[in-house]
């Protein structure tokens, strides 16, 4: 096992080539529902439990059900009042399970990345070939239910091998959301290719904000404002990233979506803030900051 | 490594991955009707449960579960102080409100504490089944559990509902309790409505009981105050009552344990008291108010004034403001109405929130000030922030801030609510305006006579038509109404909404001065 995972240099916040958004903007703002099967017997990984009670744990999967029954349509459409579209976390079954939601992401003009085949399939012990077959799934599968190349990647369950990263850049993806280092985006070290790590902020997340900090929904539009304010104030001296990964089963719960709204309602009443996706924060960095940001970089040294 | 079957997906396919029940989208039902017109169904459920001194805590330790070593005196106690107490302060609360609930009672209750029961029923409050104590879950693996079905269901005759101990399952156990008669379950949480289920040959209906907010999971799960259950209970009321206006009848389940709601300090929520400051500050009760309710001096017409202003004074009153004209004023309706963007592309969210925003402060300062209440008909000024003053043609606004400014002569039209975005907007279609809906809502809210609903069959307003050299031409709105309400029956309240609504039509559909053309007669 690796002490580090070789995945970045050092870059100090103070020490960075500015990054400039289009259109002046200050913050570069994105939402990345995640769209997710939990599957009510899933077959057994060795590293991971797939439920916290035995199976068949029916709260918990209907918990989860209830994201694609209620929780996403009305998730879809606070964001669509905000004019915000997402960019789609996604466990690649629900094409096949539930192919109305995918036709609705799709509508609106949101972006499908990958986030797996079900979020109670682990990458934990994959060979790397098994690893290949769940990527090319990916590719597959997107490219199949809504003409999209597959550009991201977040790990099913945010579970790895050591190659992952390694294997999403050869096989054609261009950015990565599993690493939660920094406010910018930046360069991946991979054995070939171009990965552009984005930020996606597991403090933003509704599942860790919500399930597991426990706190309120009116606080959560509070943190979600509060978070904004500063990216948006540091902003000015060089373009920030600013995320909310969600979850339609709980940020689509009647009693937490006003909040929400009212949060995203205040981000995008601001002017020089680019409402993006994923794929295209990806490209402008790479485009524009990649070669810069790596020549920056300070090497790292063990003990 | 792992074997090549984990990538194998014998259950990727459209709909569920299971035979319970089907996938169905809630939004894309057929709307539900419920009696008498409601939109909202309220489910009160208070769940009677006992805890053994000797719990195993198997296969989990389910939430309220015992703690320490043998004998847990602390938590048996406690959680027994609900089928003691508790449940009579939630009895009264719900009593004082005309609310009948559904009690899910272990079968342990039913045979240790038979004069609750008793109670209860003659309440004509119904009883679930909610298997034998908290230390006998049902969940795959488990002995016998046909027995334990019917040792729960012999304690309890003549229910037709079931909730699981801690809502778990085995994979039979949905059968079980369709061959024992049961008719529905509230253990699945994947729903807002009733859903039909497949078990034992035939049907249960899924009950959508909340997981997630019930007052255990809010307060001792998650650990928030009473305060902040309250707050999640009105934001989830919100919600689904407005969503029933385009989506048909919603329900909401109030889950109450009364080893938690039934604490002295908690239960102020459900009380007379509250119901009074739930009106005003959308808070619970201070010291001074509930020292009064306590004493019984909250009916005497100058006990109540005097709490009312010393109320109105304190911060806090400004939700009269938000949920009182919110209501009254329909500004959670700014929420759902929607201007169609092909047609008012300078109408997004920040303006209907600033819409709603200035006039929440408005009612605010009439309050506050001790106004008359003409002042909302006619104040000559307002709050608004950048957006809304570039909106209203107001200048030298900057920054997201609401300040009160003054409306000058020239702009006498904005003067008071009838001028402001949030009224002129709900009262409109999202294509156009209507003067038929502004005036109703004048005569219904303001004068206080609202007319009644229109006859059936009323034909839709007359499509544009050619004239004899061909040429086609829109009709104004007045032309069109002119033309649609010579029905007699359709005059006498046409006659005094249309010119109201009328007098409006300078503005549009959201809130701007129209030009001249817009309202010339052909």
């Amino acid at each position: 096992m690796k002490r580090d995972p070789g995945l970045y240099d050092y870059l100090p916040y103070s020490k960075r080539p500015k990054i400039e958004w289009p259109d002046g903007a200050r913050v570069a703002f994105w939402v990345a529902p995640n769209i997710e099967f939990y599957e009510l017997e899933p077959p057994k990984n060795p590293s991971r439990a797939s439920w916290a009670r035995p199976v068949p744990d029916v709260l918990n999967y209907a918990y989860r059900d209830y994201g694609n029954r209620a929780g996403f349509w009305r998730m879809a459409e606070a964001m669509e009042r905000c004019g915000v579209r997402g960019s789609v976390s996604l466990n690649v079954a629900v094409c096949d399970h539930h192919p109305e939601v995918i036709e609705a992401c799709v509508k609106r003009g949101w972006e499908l990345y990958s986030h797996g085949t079900y979020n109670t399939r682990y990458t934990f012990n994959m060979s790397e070939e098994q690893e290949r077959a769940l990527i090319q799934d990916s590719i597959d599968t997107i490219r199949k239910h809504s003409g999209q190349k597959l550009d991201g990647w977040l790990a099913p369950a945010l579970t790895y091998t050591d190659r992952t990263l390694d294997l999403v850049a050869e096989m054609g993806l261009t950015y990565v959301c599993d690493l939660f280092h920094d406010d910018q985006p930046g360069p991946v070290k991979v054995r070939q290719g171009r990965l552009v790590s984005i930020p996606y902020s597991l403090e933003m997340n509704d599942a860790i904000s919500l399930s597991v900090n426990l706190v309120t929904p009116r606080h959560y539009g509070e943190i979600i404002k509060r978070q904004f304010d500063r990216l948006y104030a540091e902003g000015a001296e060089s373009g920030t990233v600013m995320c909310i990964p969600l979850h339609p089963y709980l940020i689509g719960q009647p009693y937490r979506l006003k909040a929400f709204e009212d949060a995203l309602g205040y981000i995008t009443g601001h002017d020089k803030v680019w409402l993006a996706t994923g794929r295209e924060i990806a490209k402008h960095f790479a485009d524009n900051y990649y070669d810069a940001f790596a020549r920056a970089s300070q090497p790292v040294h063990d003990l | 490594m792992i074997s090549d079957d984990y990538l194998k997906y014998p259950k990727r396919r459209r709909g569920m991955d299971h035979e319970r029940y089907d996938w169905s989208i809630l939004p894309r039902r057929k709307p539900i009707k419920w009696p008498g017109g409601a939109r909202l169904a309220l489910w009160v459920t208070v769940s009677l449960q006992w805890f053994p001194l000797d719990m195993k805590g198997q296969p989990f330790k389910p939430l309220g579960a015992l703690q320490t070593a043998y004998p847990d005196l602390r938590h048996y106690t406690l959680r027994d102080y609900g089928n003691r107490v508790g449940i009579f302060r939630v009895i009264k609360a719900l009593e004082r409100h005309g609310i009948r609930a559904s009690a899910p009672t272990n079968a342990a209750v039913a045979v240790r504490y038979p004069s609750l029961l008793e109670e209860l029923a003659s309440l004509n409050w119904e009883i679930v089944a909610h298997g034998l104590d908290m230390d006998h879950l049902h969940y795959e693996g488990m002995a016998d559990e046909r027995s334990l079905v019917t040792r729960s269901l012999e304690k309890l005759p003549k229910v037709r509902g079931w909730l699981s101990p801690a809502k778990s399952e085995s994979k039979q156990t949905l059968d079980l309790l369709a061959e024992a008669g049961i008719e529905y379950v509230c253990d699945w949480v994947n729903d807002d409505m009733p859903y039909e289920m497949r078990a034992g040959g035939g049907t249960l209906w899924a009950m959508p009981h909340s997981g997630d907010i019930d007052d255990a999971q809010i307060m001792i799960g998650n650990r928030h105050d009473e305060d902040d259950w309250r707050d999640q209970m009105i934001d989830q009321f919100e919600l689904l009552y407005d969503e029933s206006t385009v989506q048909g009848g919603r329900m909401m389940s109030l889950s109450l344990h009364p080893w938690v709601i039934g604490q002295p300090y908690r239960i102020s929520d459900l009380d007379l008291a509250s119901r009074l400051s739930f009106f005003l500050w959308s808070r619970g009760p201070d010291d001074a108010l509930m020292n009064i309710a306590v004493q019984n001096r909250l009916h005497e017409p100058a006990v109540l004034e005097q709490q009312v202003r010393r109320m109105l004074k304190d911060p806090r009153a400004e939700s009269l403001a938000v949920n009182f004209a919110g209501q009254w004023l329909n500004l959670r309706g700014l929420g759902s109405s929607g201007p169609l963007p092909m047609i008012y592309p300078d109408f997004d969210d920040p303006l209907r929130q600033a819409m709603r925003r200035e006039v929440e402060l408005l009612f605010d300062d009439i309050v506050r000030q001790d106004r008359n209440v003409v002042d909302l008909l006619t104040a000559n000024y307002t709050f608004v922030n950048e957006r809304l003053a570039k909106h209203y043609g107001i200048e030298n606004i900057y920054g997201s801030q609401f300040r009160r400014v003054l409306l000058p002569p020239a702009m006498e039209d904005r003067w008071g609510l009838l001028g402001k975005g949030a009224f002129l907007v709900t009262t409109s279609k999202p294509e156009r305006t209507s003067p038929v809906v502004r005036g109703k809502w004048i005569m219904g809210n303001i004068l206080g006579m609202s007319p009644p609903d229109p006859p059936p069959n009323v034909p839709a307003l007359p499509p544009r038509a050619a004239d004899a050299a061909g040429n086609a031409h829109e009709p104004t709105m007045r032309q069109k109404m002119l033309d649609h309400r010579v029905r007699a029956d359709c005059i006498q309240c046409h006659s005094m909404m249309d010119p109201i609504g009328f007098a409006l039509e300078p503005f549009d559909g959201i809130a701007l001065k129209r030009t001249l053309g817009d309202l010339v007669e052909p």
